[in-house]
């Protein structure tokens, strides 16, 4: 079974002060124990939303 | 008729299924979280202080043979639920020693229910072949701690550990158990890793290389690396970074000479420290800190029946994840090109009592604190 997760993570300690948006998807095979991550430019409305 | 709308939740899960080719997934939303990963990767959880050794070095001071606290089973047994739904993907079961704890079959076997990937450590003293049986049957990783050759091993675990352990790896990996060794590198050990390195090589299997965090009987004792363990440092890490020796070492960031640039994706922000922005601990008291090598400054509470782990995560118990967050480096990492940035807060403010000061483990730092001699040798490898 793979676990995916989406990541939309928020950075609000970088220096210009201004929150920063990265995306990523995490896939792990829980059986072997690994993970893969797949950086993607994926504007989801819901979460661009909720940064407003 | 309208077409139902889809919740915000499935609709995410609809683009995340156009943009995978594997069939058998789980796609696991949560609410995004300031400076972290929406929810850890891994949860540490110390199950018990029970323990057959008392070794000097131990990140605890309350472990050993009478020691029978341990993790209430309800606690625990919730608290792996709850890391199943918000997809923490690992947890790494660890003591005392863990294969002690009446409950630790049950735990693994709720976190397999729950997609969650276990690995664990033992001294080799409570093996049988129920804990083979039961390592291969849920897919376990386990890890033998040994500490340096025969004579040094066994004055600081015990008599008669040294074979044990080397039997036991044996066995596992006869079994087709994922096994590795795991040793400290340590100020009293550090001599004898590469004799070490070179068992675990000639037996076919791994070998895991941490530094020792001056905390507990470890802080107590004197047993991290010293600025005078410069020159030895150095020697160790051209030693471990040798082509054929590094398939067989798994070493942390700060030990290799070439950091491979992939493991920077999984770095949030490119903090190399997963405390707090990738991992959590508990401790056999229900302890939460980010960190156990943080100390008691980031303890952050107890888990209970009424609280979640995403309260200390996320919510109203996560005061102390929010200042490890905050935690940066001396200002020199920043322009460092090697990727261990912010490796590791505990050497800083513990082993030199101020965040700003370099630890151990930084190997710029250690080449300033090395003799003209070594150094010119090291530097005549890195111009290699």
């Amino acid at each position: 079974m793979f676990l995916v997760r989406p990541e939309t993570t928020l950075l609000t300690n970088n220096s210009s002060k201004k929150p920063l948006y990265l995306n990523k998807l995490l896939i792990f095979d829980s059986l072997k124990n690994k993970l893969s991550i797949i950086p993607i430019k994926w504007p989801l409305k819901d979460y661009q939303n909720q940064k407003k | 008729m309208a077409p139902k709308r889809l919740s915000k939740s499935k609709k995410i899960e609809k683009e995340v299924r156009k943009l995978l080719s594997i069939k058998n997934f789980k796609v696991i939303i949560n609410e995004p979280v300031p400076n972290a990963y929406s929810a850890p990767f891994k949860v540490y959880m110390d199950l018990t202080f029970a323990c057959q050794a008392k070794c000097p070095f131990c990140l605890y001071t309350n472990t050993g043979k009478n020691k029978t606290q341990s993790l209430n089973w309800e606690l625990c047994k919730k608290t792996i639920k709850e890391a199943g739904k918000v997809g923490v993907f690992a947890f790494k079961f660890g003591g005392g020693e863990p294969l002690l704890y009446p409950y630790f079959w049950q735990a693994v076997k709720i976190a397999r229910q729950n997609n969650i990937f276990v690995s664990t450590s033992t001294n080799s003293y409570s093996i049988t072949n129920k804990e083979i049986r039961m390592l291969k049957k849920y897919h376990v990783k386990i890890s033998v701690s040994i500490e340096g050759l025969k004579k040094n091993d066994e004055k600081l675990r015990g008599e008669g550990h040294f074979d044990r352990a080397v039997e036991t790896v044996k066995t596992f990996k006869n079994e087709g158990i994922d096994v590795r060794f795991q040793t400290n590198v340590t100020s009293r050990t550090i001599k004898e890793i590469p004799l070490l390195v070179e068992l675990a090589k000639k037996i076919g299997v791994k070998i895991k290389l941490r530094y020792i965090k001056p905390i507990g009987r470890a802080g107590i004792n004197n047993f991290s690396l010293k600025f005078t363990d410069a020159d030895r440092y150095l020697k160790l890490i051209t030693f471990l970074n040798r082509k054929d020796i590094l398939p067989w070492v798994d070493l942390d960031e700060s030990l290799m000479l070439y950091q491979p640039k992939e493991i920077s994706l999984k770095l949030y922000n490119g903090i190399m420290c997963g405390a707090a922005n990738r991992t959590l601990h508990i401790n056999p008291h229900g302890e939460v800190r980010p960190c156990i090598f943080l100390g008691d400054k980031f303890l952050a509470g107890k888990i209970n029946i009424n609280n979640s782990l995403m309260d200390f995560w996320r919510g109203k118990n996560s005061s102390a994840f929010l200042k490890v967050r905050k935690l940066l480096p001396p200002k020199e990492c920043f322009n460092c090109e090697r990727i261990c940035f912010n490796e590791c807060p505990s050497l800083r403010i513990i082993g030199r009592g101020s965040n700003k000061k370099q630890g151990v483990n930084c190997l710029k730092e250690m080449m300033r604190h090395a003799s003209p001699n070594s150094l010119k040798e090291f530097r005549q490898l890195l111009n290699k």
